[in-house]
């Protein structure tokens, strides 16, 4: 049976947009359920409930934290001469411990479903994905298996943790060589490649940044707010990229499906039409059939102030609102035939 | 907070109809509006410091010349009683002053005037008024202030001056100091554990 992925990208706070379709879904759209989950930075947090169908706990995380049990705030010189990062993290740590507790990550590890958390390794510079489960198919990424409620916690917590910002994690505590986490969002904003590449057929994309490019047209002649702007700016580049690189893919699997059929119709037999496609070299399209790919995104920024690290309980609020409404607009849109399979 | 201003704006608008009961209820409004603002700033976080302080300056009475020269060394624990707002301490050190070397000591409390922020991520620097009292083994009796920077929770640098009751003179400094417990690196942090 096709398997059928979710995919939440990173945005600190925007993760209550992704709270708000997860919602609507479960409310008016039951009959979807996922096989596979892959967050990135805050979508590493919403993962792990989502697969648990605990949309209830993820409502009241992203409408009741404040950025103060977040990150605390410092003296900049005193934490870059004394500190790992620019804020301390310590809160965000204790609310994954309090939420997600030694029952809840048992809880995920039995579920069957396949929970990957995307990180960058400081070290190495690679993308390794944590999983719950032996990873299936997955060969062009770092994959990890976590054992522990306590590499489960770490995992999530190195996810969304933005280096330079936060400090970064060691996920296996103590295992040498020293590898240390930071937020997968530095190298993949999105992990739709990660769940093709983990065999999903149909994918839900939950994007926190809008398509279309946020415009601020405010003169900048401050270093500290041309650093938060290229912050914002690379997020853009690379989300865009995720989800244009898969879209290029998919597109190209259409195609060929295109081009097979046109044969067929012209009256090549089917076993000398995969003949020709069968060419004996490294085919990165073997095997692989075109995906569905629902690409659910913000219409407009959602705000949350520089990385998403603005925790506004309010704010987060309307963020809810418009994804539920967001999904309500995308589904209406979207044509008879393009329609989720239930 | 916002209320908080707009009653402080009230009392101080009508100052000619000030009552014990308004007078009152300002001070708890000036309170909360202080506490509220400084809750969200980094700046006098929990914890002590204790400075190293070096300092120089004069020693005038106005009326006779020649204006003395001090310099001092002294040493000023203080305790972050209200996060963000107030500190509490004291001061011990050595002077030297009219070819003596005298030692001083007293409590002081400091009050963080304002700060400086670097945009979201966080501070850079506060502005502070110290209030202290010191004592002298050569009968100095010292009521004074200090109006100082604190750059980075670690570097002090400001001027000062003291009314000597005692010996009926004023002292002019200008000082530098060191925060002797400053957070040093201690390798990788683990906010995990």
């Amino acid at each position: 049976m096709a398997k059928r992925a979710l995919v939440v990208s990173g945005g600190g706070c925007k993760g209550a947009f992704a709270v708000g379709v997860l919602k609507n879904l479960a409310a008016n759209f039951p009959e979807i359920s996922f096989d596979i989950f892959v967050g990135t930075s805050t979508g590493s947090l919403i993962a792990p409930f989502a697969a648990l169908e605990r949309i209830d706990m993820l409502e009241k995380l992203y409408t009741s934290i404040t950025t103060d049990q977040v990150v605390i705030r410092g003296n900049v010189v005193a934490r870059l001469l004394g500190s790992n990062s620019l804020f301390d993290a310590a809160p965000l740590a204790n609310l994954i411990k309090q939420y997600y507790n030694d029952d809840v990550c048992q809880q995920v590890f039995v579920s069957g479903k396949e929970v990957f958390f995307a990180t960058t390794c400081l070290q190495t510079g690679a993308s390794v994905n944590f999983s719950t489960n032996t990873p299936s198919l997955v060969s062009d990424y770092e994959v990890m298996k976590l054992n522990t409620p306590d590499e489960l916690r770490r995992a999530v917590m190195a996810s969304a943790c933005q280096p330079v910002f936060m400090q970064p994690i060691e996920v296996k505590k103590g295992s040498l060589p020293l590898r240390q986490y930071v937020d997968g969002g530095v190298k993949e904003y999105a992990g739709i490649q990660l769940a093709i590449d983990a065999g999903a057929e149909e994918i839900y994309a939950i994007v926190l940044s809008p398509e279309t490019r946020d415009t601020d047209e405010h003169p900048f002649n401050d270093a500290l707010a041309i650093l938060e702007r290229t912050i914002d700016i690379f997020t853009a580049g690379v989300g865009s990229n995720d989800v244009r690189i898969p879209a290029v893919y998919n597109k190209t699997l259409q195609y060929i499906a295109a081009v097979k059929k046109k044969m067929l119709a012209a009256g090549i037999p089917q076993n000398k039409i995969e003949d020709y496609f069968n060419i004996p070299f490294n085919n990165p399209l073997a095997g692989k059939k075109p995906l569905k790919i629902y690409v659910i995104r913000p219409d407009a920024p959602l705000g949350g102030g520089p990385g998403g690290l603005t925790f506004d309980p309010a704010e987060m609020k309307g963020m809810l609102a418009k994804g539920q409404k967001r999904l309500d607009d995308f589904m209406a849109n979207l044509p008879p035939e393009q329609r989720p399979i239930a | 907070m916002v209320l908080a201003g707009f009653y402080l704006l009230n009392i101080f608008t009508q100052y000619k109809a000030i009552t014990m009961k308004r007078f009152v209820c300002g001070l708890l409004s000036i309170g909360f509006f202080i506490s509220a603002t400084a809750q969200r700033d980094p700046e006098f976080p929990k914890g002590w410091v204790l400075y190293l302080q070096a300092h120089d300056g004069m020693v005038t009475n106005f009326t006779t010349a020649p204006d003395l020269f001090v310099a001092g060394l002294s040493l000023s624990p203080q305790l972050t009683v209200v996060p963000g707002l107030l500190r509490v301490g004291g001061t011990a050190g050595a002077i030297f002053n009219n070819k003596k070397i005298a030692g001083v000591f007293g409590p002081n409390l400091v009050i963080k005037l304002t700060s400086l922020q670097a945009n979201s991520l966080g501070s850079i620097l506060n502005l502070q008024l110290q209030l202290e009292h010191l004592w002298g083994t050569s009968q100095q009796k010292l009521l004074g202030g200090l109006l100082q920077s604190e750059i980075g929770q670690f570097f002090r640098l400001g001027f000062s001056i003291h009314r000597d009751y005692g010996l009926n003179t004023w002292w002019f400094q200008g000082g530098l100091g060191y925060n002797l417990l400053r957070k040093k690196k201690k390798g990788i942090e683990d906010p995990m554990k």
